[in-house]
């Protein structure tokens, strides 16, 4: 394989490991450990959370370099770890580029849950949360196929129609608050607060935060801001989504149970 | 109490599920939400405030996910953030929203909370990440 595919396959490996939320160290460590299996010579990398900088030098000792933009997607702990341990193997088993080429390609393509076992995992959750914060079994109950639809909608925002991570968010949030607020109107159920509480747990920026703090944590950060920004945006866009819905839901029907 | 724990459980494997974790490794992370709300809840009977709390069960989540990547090979990335879920401040994060779209002084108090809570979750880990690696291989080959 020419040594520019291979330095190809190393960006590659680095956008999809820090899209699906690796950290920053761990990726760069990865990368690292790739490009001494595959013998690129003075291989240095630079990685924040959003960008790839790479440069080394190729087999006719020239310098080549790759810079990547990371796009913004949902946490993918399949990737990080899966390809943690692909970087593992080509120390190890001293794997050839074109076998890691085979396996990267295999990685990106598998999903290890079909959607519609993540869809009732995200019911299950947002219903265990709710009933975690003290809902009645009847909100956790309402809160499942409320946690079912947001994984759907979220899904149909962020993967269908490629739309902005904040507007995803405040968009979701605000169907979530809606629902809630019908279904309760109904009668189905009790509590408006639990339930949302419980159905906005998927949306609640826990990985970017932890991100954040363990960037923070090794000197990077740079990365550790744009995460710190990432969960207080999200945070913001939730947080606005609910709280505009209920004021609409107020005004025009009025009673919001507290 | 049980039903709390339980629900820590059941959550934590739904989240683990819903971030792509390895099969292998749910039921792992699983028990440690469980645990975390374990630690958490003894932490809150035994008369810490809240905000301690956190950062106790914070510590101690991050120490067995240390140690669980150890164990596993696998990053501790993955059972740090599916654990972490029982100790975010959803709550407190929708009733500052709540109160301050109602003009609300309430809202002062959750946000402080929140960012309290925040900030706690924040040393957890990094006091946790102080430990060094060779503590955790240790325990392993202790065994």
């Amino acid at each position: 394989m020419k040594s520019k595919d291979v330095f190809d396959l190393v960006a590659e490996v680095g956008v999809l490991m820090l899209s699906g939320s690796g950290e920053v160290g761990r990726t760069q460590d990865t990368l690292n450990a790739m490009a001494k299996g595959f013998k690129i010579k003075e291989f240095k990398c630079y990685l924040i959370s959003n960008g790839i900088f790479l440069s080394g030098i190729l087999e006719d000792e020239k310098v080549d370099v790759r810079i990547e933009v990371v796009p913004v997607k949902g946490t993918n702990l399949y990737e990080v770890e899966t390809l943690n341990l692909l970087s593992r193997r080509v120390i190890s088993e001293n794997l050839s580029p074109e076998e890691v080429k085979k396996e990267v390609d295999r990685i990106k393509k598998t999903e290890p849950y079909p959607f519609w076992f993540t869809s009732l995992a995200s019911g299950l959750g947002c219903a265990s949360f709710c009933y975690f914060f003290k809902g009645t079994l009847l909100d956790s109950l309402l809160a499942f196929p409320i946690g079912v639809l947001l994984w759907c909608f979220y899904d149909l925002l962020a993967d269908k129609h490629k739309l902005p991570k904040i507007i995803c968010n405040l968009f979701s949030s605000m169907f979530i608050t809606l629902l809630a607020c019908i279904f309760v109107h109904l009668g189905f159920a009790d509590n408006v607060d639990k339930i949302v509480i419980g159905a906005i747990m998927p949306l609640v920026p826990g990985v970017p935060f932890v991100n954040a703090i363990r960037n923070f944590f090794s000197d990077d950060y740079l990365s550790g801001v744009i995460r710190i920004a990432d969960a207080f945006l999200t945070a913001l866009s939730v947080g606005v989504g609910v709280g505009t819905t209920m004021i609409v839901w107020n005004t025009v029907i009025g009673g919001i149970s507290l | 109490m049980i039903g709390e724990l339980v629900c820590a459980f059941l959550g934590t494997v739904s989240f683990a599920i819903i971030y792509r974790a390895d099969r292998r490794h749910c039921i792992l992370c699983g028990i440690n939400g469980f645990i975390t709300w374990l630690i958490y809840s003894i932490a809150v009977f035994s008369g810490a405030s809240s905000v301690a709390s956190s950062f106790i069960a914070c510590f101690f989540l991050t120490v067995i996910a240390r140690f669980l990547s150890v164990q596993k090979k696998a990053p501790a990335t993955v059972f740090l953030v599916t654990g972490i879920f029982v100790l975010v401040p959803g709550a407190g994060l929708y009733y500052t929203i709540y109160y301050a779209f109602l003009n609300r002084t309430e809202a002062a108090f959750h946000c402080i909370t929140t960012l309290k809570t925040a900030l706690a979750i924040a040393f957890g880990i990094v006091i946790a990440y102080i430990l060094p690696q060779k503590l955790f291989v240790l325990k392993k080959r202790g065994r």
